[in-house]
């Protein structure tokens, strides 16, 4: 193996570890705050990605105008799911399983009826690439990379140096105490909700111009970021960040040398096996 | 030590189950010699292959639902469906074995890997067990897709032969040329599966189940081996299914990997929740509710999707006890009122 | 009347845990809630917190209705509470954890007083300012407790069983810092079931049993009451 080539497969699983991360971190966030396995994630990130179709392709915005306007649209779609579905079972953690099932479905047939059949194209917003040490990855990809780990440092800031994320971590332990330091558990989830789903149509938007649209997409995505953090550690931020690189390391390595199909066969097991001897994840936390 | 003293409000509840439980017996038992004889009166394939569709469906819906009730998040239905109809195809098509060896062989294949992922997944988080089993289902999607020996590849296998012909000497032949042929094994299949979960819920199974859910204790403290009862349960429903899904093989003559999607699993959740989990009849009743408003939008499947979890979310919020909670809701509306006279001074609901 | 409770009552579904309680609380003095286990006081201060609405009856904060509040409402009128057992947020650090009684406040002079106040109550605290609150022991999580309803800046403490599973060293010292609080001129509703010990610090106490008061009156007069003796002191 010549080392050029090591390093483009580097380089690839950098790149693809940052689409995984930043897949699976609003999954992380509403499960290690609010214990919701919140499988409508992946609805959200499609969401995201026909919202860059529709208003860059569509209506012809600029990219990076598009970028915030679908972030708050969606994560303030998140919100009134929270308000409208979600508060009034809060209680029911199997119902709300379910009705996250629901949801994820709902919105992907409706995507269907809505969006049409056919993959949508969205404009590629850098072309080129970047070489460095002889391995070259497109710009767009770079870019996604550098927003990707942008997201994840904000939001690691957010919740351990803000009073918001201070009260967010202190629900996520005991709601009830929470409540009595006035720390309010519907604004909490609201706010949950508004990050969470906006991370998801974070990662929609970004990968709009690289991947191909269709309303499946969603729950591709769902099966992989619950892989990332099924391996992290349910609700562990870093260990979703660790888990989404060794991932994009295996998927890139395997791809090069034995073919996409068998390399996810590959992960899948290497889940299980990893589960079965650590239950906990990489990071070890699991709430009861 | 803490002494366990009797709860009169629980036994009285026990009571009255048994009593319910006698009662639906009986109901199950007329609806099943009706539905015997359904064939004699309705002639339309149409409706005939409606009713078989059920039928395998019911038996996918109530053993999922049976792992559901063990406390595990199941999210791999269709694996298991899905190594049933492989398994049975190619050991009719490749190793020349008769159906009726085949399906039962399918069904204790879909069992041992029942154990091979449960033995050590059951014992993690529910959630872990989710992904754990979809996970599985989508490698075996990516097994079936890419090897196209022996399993056909993308475009699945063709030309499935039906199951083998039975002949009572000077009776009759059933050689599975007519729809109703399917019908009666499709109905026998539903009703031993019916049987089997039956039994097992009434068992030590179902009652160290109940127990658990409860947040009793008591089985734990009595030093039952959880676990075990657990693969256990989750090998026999696994088993079940698969051979539900060979008889789906064998009846539809056709396979292929997106017959064994995630979205299979997705539609057994829904029956489950909409039905009503509490009660087999609840998740019949779902399934058939579901079957028959489905068959509105056969062949437009998005639409069918899109009503199916519009429903769900619906149910869920209105409705937490299913379909089949309705009647009961309906009685107690009355006496609801008087609860009401001294809300006067209520936070808002927390 | 800082905080007056007229026949409160309270329903668990069909059951009725509270059953038409009145008492009321004076500014500046410390009145305890007396009964054994489980007769539902802490559901009174529950309600009192706005976690559990109530079936029928009035409460009165400040001469202000509480009907319908929202918990973050009542914490910033000024009614702060400490939970049975402690229940510190044990993934959070000690500093941590006392900024999030603060969580409500604006005044940030007046939380870098009460957070100086609390640090010279509690020098344990100071001590493990970064160390997370699940790595102390039951005596330090209570007086964190103590120090992040200090933090909400309250003018009714409202404290539920403070000294149950303590060591009976313990318990002393946190009735003599019950003791410090009222001191500075915060109003304290005691729960207990440590009467003798919650008698001997109260100005007025309440007898509660199985859902209703049985008893009131000065707590030094409740002390000498041969019946309260004989039910609740232990003879």
């Amino acid at each position: 193996m010549e080392i050029t080539e090591l390093i483009q497969i580097t380089v690839n699983a950098i790149s693809i570890g940052a689409i995984y991360a930043l897949l699976a971190l609003g999954l992380t966030l509403l499960f290690g705050i609010m214990d919701i396995l919140f499988f409508a994630h992946g609805a959200m990130y499609m969401l995201g990605a026909y919202a860059a179709y529709y208003l860059c392709t569509k209506l012809g915005l600029n990219y990076f105008v598009a970028l915030p306007i679908g972030v708050i649209l969606i994560g303030l779609i998140g919100v009134v799911m929270e308000k409208g579905l979600f508060r009034p079972i809060r209680n029911d953690h199997v119902a709300i399983i379910f009705l996250a099932i629901g949801l994820n479905w709902f919105l992907e047939s409706t995507g269907f009826v809505v969006f049409g059949l056919r993959p949508k194209p969205v404009a590629s917003v850098f072309t080129g690439q970047a070489h460095f040490f002889g391995a070259t990855i497109s710009w767009e990809r770079a870019v996604v990379v550098l927003i990707g780990l942008l997201a994840v440092l904000a939001l690691y800031f957010f919740l351990m140096k803000t009073r918001w994320g201070l009260g967010m971590r202190a629900f996520a332990e005991d709601p009830l105490t929470a409540e009595l330091q006035g720390i309010s558990n519907d604004t909490v989830c609201s706010l949950g909700f508004l990050i969470g789903c906006g991370l998801a149509a974070l990662a929609g938007l970004l990968v709009a111009p690289i991947f191909i649209l269709t309303p499946t997409m969603g729950s591709h995505a769902v099966l992989i970021s619950l892989l990332v953090i099924g391996l992290g550690g349910l609700g562990s931020i870093p260990g979703a960040l660790i888990s989404a690189f060794i991932i994009g390391i295996i998927e890139s390595f395997g791809t090069s040398y034995l073919g996409a199909d068998i390399t996810w066969g590959m992960i899948f097991i290497f889940v299980i096996i990893f589960l079965i001897i650590r239950p906990t994840g990489i990071m070890g936390v699991v709430r009861e | 030590m803490t002494r366990v003293r009797p709860d009169p409000d629980r036994q009285g509840k026990f009571l009255g189950e048994m009593k319910a439980q006698q009662k639906s017996r009986l109901y199950f038992l007329g609806l099943f010699v009706l539905l015997g004889l359904v064939p004699l009166v309705l002639r339309s394939e149409y409706y005939l292959h409606v009713l078989i569709a059920m039928f395998y469906h019911v038996i996918y819906a109530t053993t999922y639902r049976f792992i559901l009730r063990t406390g595990q998040f199941h999210f791999g239905a269709h694996a298991f469906v899905g190594i049933g109809a492989y398994a049975s195809v190619l050991l009719v098509m490749r190793a020349g074995w008769s159906f009726w060896l085949a399906m039962p062989a399918a069904g204790l294949i879909a069992a041992f890997f029942a154990v091979l992922i449960g033995y050590p997944t059951l014992r993690l988080k529910g959630i872990y067990f989710a992904i754990i089993t979809w996970g599985f289902g989508d490698t075996l999607r990516f097994i079936y897709m890419r090897f196209k020996e022996p399993f056909g590849g993308p475009l699945g296998i063709f030309a499935i032969p039906g199951p083998n012909p039975i002949t009572i000497p000077g009776l009759i032949t059933i050689d599975f040329s007519q729809k109703t042929h399917f019908y009666f094994l499709a109905l026998a299949l539903m009703i031993v599966t019916l049987y089997i979960l039956h039994r097992m819920e009434q068992s030590r199974f179902g009652l160290i189940f109940g127990a658990i859910r409860e947040g009793d204790r008591l089985a734990r403290a009595v030093g039952i081996n959880i676990m075990n009862y657990k693969v256990l349960a989750f090998a026999v429903c696994s088993g079940l299914g698969a051979m539900a899904g060979s008889f789906y093989a064998h009846y539809t003559y056709y396979i292929s990997p997106l017959d064994f999607s995630v979205l299979l699993t997705i539609y057994l959740a829904i029956y489950t929740v909409v039905g009503g989990q509490e009660r087999y009849a609840g998740v019949i009743v779902g399934t058939v509710v579901l079957m028959l408003a489905g068959e509105v939008f056969a062949g437009y499947s998005h639409y069918q999707l899109l009503m199916y979890s519009g429903f769900l979310i619906v149910i869920l919020l209105f409705l937490p006890g299913g379909l089949i909670s309705l009647p009961g809701l309906l009685t107690r509306v009355g006496s609801r009122a008087e609860e009401k006279e001294g809300e006067k001074f209520r936070n808002d609901p927390a | 009347m800082l905080l007056e409770v007229r026949n409160l009552r309270i329903r668990y579904g069909k059951v009725e845990a509270i059953r038409g309680v009145s008492l009321d609380v004076e500014e500046g003095t410390l009145v305890t809630l007396i009964g054994a286990n489980g007769a539902g006081k802490s559901t009174i201060l529950k309600s009192l917190s706005g976690l559990v609405p109530p079936f029928a009856g009035e409460i009165r904060f400040q001469g202000q209705m509480l009907a319908g509040w929202k918990p973050a409402r009542i914490v910033k009128a000024g009614m702060a509470q400490v939970p049975e057992g402690a229940r510190v947020f044990a993934k959070l650090t000690v500093a941590e954890n006392l900024q999030a009684g603060a969580y409500l406040r604006k005044d940030k002079e007046k939380v870098a007083l009460d957070y100086q106040r609390v640090l010279r109550h509690f020098p344990i605290l100071k001590e493990r300012l970064n160390q997370k609150a699940g790595t102390m022991s039951g005596g330090e999580r209570q007086m964190l407790a103590f120090g992040r309803a200090l933090m909400n800046g309250p003018k009714l403490l409202l404290l539920d069983e403070p000294s149950l599973g303590l060591s009976p060293l313990l318990v002393h010292e946190i009735f003599k810092i019950i003791e410090a609080i009222k001191g500075e001129g915060v109003t304290i509703l005691l729960v207990e079931q440590n009467a003798r010990k919650a008698l001997e610090v109260a100005d007025k106490a309440y007898v509660f049993e199985t859902g209703r008061i049985v008893f009131e009156g000065p707590a030094h007069e409740l002390m000498d009451s041969e019946e309260v003796k004989k039910a609740y002191l232990g003879g």
